[in-house]
């Protein structure tokens, strides 16, 4: 592992993913691109140093996001963008319900909810990706489910059925 | 519901694909322009490398009778342990709100949507503040422990603090890194003093009222690095508790940290 060509590669095959994952945290999709450039463009600069870079690329998504969130105020703007590919009847509906539901959450109750049920994280992964204690990962995913429950209430099995 | 988190996530995103074609190029020639600055920083600056040392040196010489010497500048992980038991008081966002006011009013500026948010280790507070040329954004970012140390590897606007404090300064730098950035024309000057201990103070001015989806009002930011930098090393921020080192394990080789 090493070339810009490697990186390339690596890149192609990943982004589809970061950026699902980077829309899940960042709400909409211009703020998604950014934290998926920003994350590969520095996974780039470190590129011959990585022995994971799947691994890396994801948490360093995840950290980039808190840390923007942190630094920066954002002005999330959940709306349903026009999409480049033919879509499922109803996405649109459930992406917007989604990222309302989402946006309720504090970044790093949002970061967890993404690492522990899109990325299918263990606790004690998402603990060691955050800088946090498993109990504090397991408060706050408590917490969160908590909060998307009163926001969506019933109506998450609507949005499924969609 | 936490099944039906799962589908949900995974139903409204299955289709999702990046709006920009060029994603992957623009990524590329932003990590080659990264790793560039770093390389020729690296190989180019002996002399950096030795005021580096130099600085470690001096920090840790400085920092040798301080009962709070727990690390020097160059240190990757901050080394403060963290108290297992007692839980640290949160951060008072609004007495970080109240020192930033403090210290950006000056005769001739007007201050308005203040903001606050953060709680626990870090707390971030911003002001729009007007001189009459134009209203822009300054905020701060106090933080107790997480942040990464900007100058590992020491690179362009970095200096050492005689504490072994290091203070990173970055200048007018674009917002955007796409075609936006000639829509909005925003810059920004940023400076984080990154402590000894781990703790790390940042501030950002702006050129414009916000620092995304808003047109410029005037050239540069209001706040030089300078001013920003004094600003930093202020005495009046009440920083929140040293947090528990944050460590990356997931690679032999590096850690991710933005």
């Amino acid at each position: 592992m090493g070339t810009t060509g490697d990186f390339e590669e690596f890149a192609r095959a990943q982004i589809p993913r970061l950026y699902r994952t980077a829309w899940l945290l960042a709400g909409d999709r211009h703020h998604a691109e950014d934290l998926v450039q920003e994350t590969l463009a520095n996974l780039l600069k470190v590129w011959q140093r990585i022995d994971s870079p799947g691994a890396y690329a994801r948490t360093a998504l995840v950290r980039t996001y808190i840390s923007q969130r942190r630094r920066k105020s954002w002005s999330e703007r959940p709306t349903a963008d026009v999409p480049e590919i033919a879509e499922r009847a109803g996405d649109p509906e459930l992406r917007m319900a989604l990222q309302s539901a989402l946006a309720e959450l504090a970044p790093l109750d949002r970061a967890v909810l993404v690492l522990r049920f899109f990325e299918d994280r263990s606790v004690e992964q998402v603990a060691l990706d955050l800088g946090k204690k498993t109990s504090a990962i397991t408060t706050r995913t408590a917490r969160a489910l908590d909060r998307l429950r009163a926001v969506l209430g019933e109506g998450a099995d609507q949005l499924i059925a969609l | 519901m936490n099944t039906q988190l799962t589908d949900l996530m995974h139903r409204a995103t299955e289709n999702l694909e990046p709006v920009t074609p060029d994603l992957l190029e623009r990524t590329v020639a932003q990590g080659l322009r990264l790793r560039r600055r770093r390389t020729a920083l690296l190989t180019a600056s002996g002399a950096g490398a030795v005021l580096a040392t130099a600085g470690l040196i001096a920090g840790g010489i400085h920092l040798a009778g301080s009962p709070t010497n727990v690390a020097v500048a160059g240190s990757t992980v901050p080394s403060a342990k963290p108290t297992p038991t007692a839980k640290p008081p949160a951060v008072n966002l609004k007495e970080t709100l109240a020192t930033l006011k403090t210290l950006v009013t000056a005769p001739g500026r007007t201050l308005s949507s203040p903001e606050t948010w953060g709680g626990g280790d870090y707390a971030g507070a911003a002001y729009v503040v007007d001189d009459g040329h134009g209203a822009a954004r300054v905020d701060v970012l106090l933080s107790g422990g997480g942040e990464a140390n900007p100058c590992v590897p020491v690179r362009q606007g970095c200096s050492t603090l005689p504490d072994g404090s290091v203070v990173y300064v970055s200048k007018e730098s674009p917002v955007y890194s796409d075609s936006r950035q000639s829509q909005y024309s925003v810059v920004s000057n940023y400076v984080l003093l990154y402590r000894h201990d781990g703790r790390a103070i940042s501030l950002t001015s702006y050129n414009g009222p916000a620092e995304k989806d808003k047109q410029h009002t005037r050239p540069k930011p209001l706040l030089s690095t300078e001013a920003l930098t004094a600003l930093a090393k202020s005495k009046s921020w009440k920083l929140p508790p040293v947090s528990p080192t944050k460590a990356w394990k997931g690679t032999k080789g590096a850690k991710p940290t933005k």
